[in-house]
């Protein structure tokens, strides 16, 4: 059974059983955010006046565990990361958006997930932030009914999903593994800044909320963890993706199936010819490559029809890259000559013969053009990219 | 009763690092918490309202496929009820006050409590995300615009943290 991640998008569990993950998770989020001291209002503003970082350090090391983790579990395969919603880009009101959320953080102590955290540990104020949540929700709604503007500002941008390595041009995890060390020194820093800031802000006379905790053991274990976890992330995955080159997964594909599915204008089909010559297969749409060299713009999700002069062993194809699932086309260009191209006289006096010679030539007459529906062959397939573009309305938070 | 010390950092930052990389490699998507108020505002205006909330350019995406609640993120801020509750009990932490610093009244706290709610909640409707799905998750899983939000956040809150000072320290 293949248990590659993630489970649901996958349709493990069900429903239900999703749900009940929901719950599970939540309950871990919700735990560790208590105990993290973001049930406190004050200890979060505290981020804002320098005093106790802690905000900074509990968010960066958990992005830089959850980060480190997808992306080195996706670099070894086990993480089918197109089926991660990753959040999409609209630069202008995510800019806003996160400005005026920031501003709102300050003057209210608290963001909307602390603000649950809070709830449920008695606070008054967190009660109080949340109903102006509600609130500020459905004035959003009205206004980006009423305010061209507004609905102008909120649908800028393309929606595509830009991730950082794809737009630095760099892995995933060797960047994960960047982020983690850069984490890392400004964690040095933020603890420097907090010793300095408390004293000053103490000397001022100011109300501090004193639950910073400085435990310098466990501060150094959680620090040389996120070393070990950069340097996992960093030489682990793509050592594995070296040592062990994962061979091409190629499933084979007989000629009449590979017709019907040409003839069905089946979605996201490719198909390449791999020979150096011959032009003779009478395959709208067909594209060229060679074995060394593939396509640029093979896409996950495609499915890619390899064509070759005879077999082809998927061992030829070490530098093609993982994502679109390939197919080999069985016995190559010569059994697709032989067996779509080329008519077939049936005995008379077997039916079965007789129907299955009746289906061939059909699929024979339309590729060799001589079916009337066929005269306009169609246009080559259209090729659906799975990932770069994806466009997914999702409540976000 | 006592409580207990609140727990360093960083290993609190891993313990939540993997809840949210369990919610990658579990529900394919991180964690969140503003898609509850947006979820529940929206089925109550279904409620009262279906054909307005169905028409509404933010609600009606949530209400076109049957019951807006039953939704991953909203059981998952429930579960966040939950844990919450069960830290602060177990830590001794569960007491009815209002949190701020001793240089400003209840009153004044309250109404920038409330104040700063509707900043947020307009704000994490038209950043499609909070501090939890766009800073924390869009920033694990290296989504360009969510880092760019991320930063944004912490550039507001410093721009006006000097203004309401008093609230706090």
């Amino acid at each position: 059974m293949d248990l590659t991640f993630p489970w649901l998008p996958r349709g493990f569990f069900g429903e239900q059983g999703g749900l009940l993950t929901a719950l599970l998770i939540g309950a871990v989020f919700g735990f560790a955010l208590e105990r993290a001291g973001f049930g406190n209002g004050r200890k979060l503003a505290a981020q804002f006046y320098l005093y106790d970082m802690t905000v900074f350090k509990v968010m960066f090391t958990a992005i830089v565990t959850a980060m480190v983790g997808l992306y080195a579990l996706s670099g070894v395969g086990l993480v089918q990361l197109d089926l991660v919603w990753i959040n999409p880009t609209y630069l202008a009101p995510q800019l806003l958006g996160g400005f005026l959320l920031g501003v709102g953080f300050i003057v209210s102590g608290l963001c909307p997930g602390t603000a649950f955290v809070s709830l449920v540990s008695g606070k008054l104020d967190a009660l109080v932030v949340l109903v102006g949540v509600f609130l500020g929700v459905l004035l959003f709604a009205f206004g980006l009914d009423g305010l061209p503007a507004l609905e102008a500002l909120y649908t800028s941008g393309s929606g595509e999903v830009l991730t950082l390595p794809g737009l630095l041009g760099i892995s995933g995890s060797w960047l994960a593994a960047g982020v983690a060390l850069m984490a890392l020194g400004a964690f040095i820093g933020a603890e420097k800044v907090e010793e300095r800031m408390a004293a000053r802000l103490k000397k001022n006379g100011a109300d501090l909320d004193g639950s910073r905790v400085t435990d310098s053991r466990g501060k150094y274990w959680a620090m040389g963890s996120l070393l070990a976890l950069s340097l996992l992330a960093a030489t682990a995955a793509p050592m594995l993706e070296q040592e062990n080159p994962r061979q091409l997964v190629a499933s084979g594909v007989r000629p009449l199936p590979l017709a019907e599915r040409i003839i069905a204008h089946e979605p996201a089909l490719r198909i390449l010819d791999l020979r150096e010559a011959g032009t003779d297969l009478r395959i709208p749409g067909l594209g060229k490559a060679s074995p060394t060299s593939p396509p640029a713009d093979l896409l996950p999700g495609q499915h890619v029809v390899l064509i070759a002069e005879g077999d082809l062993d998927a061992k030829d194809l070490a530098g093609w890259p993982q994502g679109p699932e390939y197919e080999v086309l069985e016995g190559g260009a010569q059994a697709w000559k032989e067996q779509v191209l080329t008519p077939l006289e049936a005995e008379v006096y077997n039916q079965e013969a007789l129907d299955r010679a009746k289906v061939q030539n059909e699929i024979c007459a339309w590729f060799n053009g001589t079916e009337s529906k066929a005269v306009s062959a169609p246009p080559p397939p259209v090729i659906q990219p799975a990932v770069g573009s994806r466009k997914k309305p999702k409540g976000g938070c | 009763m006592n409580t207990r010390s609140y727990w360093n950092p960083y290993l609190a930052g891993v313990l939540l690092g993997l809840a949210l990389l369990a919610a990658f490699v579990v529900a394919g998507q991180g964690l969140g918490a503003s898609a509850f108020p947006k979820r529940v505002i929206a089925g109550a205006c279904d409620v009262f309202s279906p054909e307005w909330t169905a028409g509404s350019a933010a609600f009606g995406k949530y209400v076109g496929s049957g019951n807006p609640l039953a939704n991953w993120l909203v059981v998952e801020v429930i579960g966040v009820l939950i844990g919450g509750f069960l830290g602060a009990v177990s830590a001794g932490r569960l007491k009815g006050e209002v949190v701020r610093s001793s240089n400003v009244t209840q009153g004044r706290r309250l109404f920038f409590a409330l104040l700063g709610g509707v900043i947020m909640g307009f704000a994490a409707s038209l950043g499609r995300g909070c501090t939890s799905g766009q800073a924390l998750s869009g920033g694990a899983s290296l989504a360009g615009g969510s880092w760019a939000f991320m930063m944004m956040v912490f550039a507001g809150g410093y721009a006006v943290a000097w203004f309401v000072r008093k609230q706090w320290i």
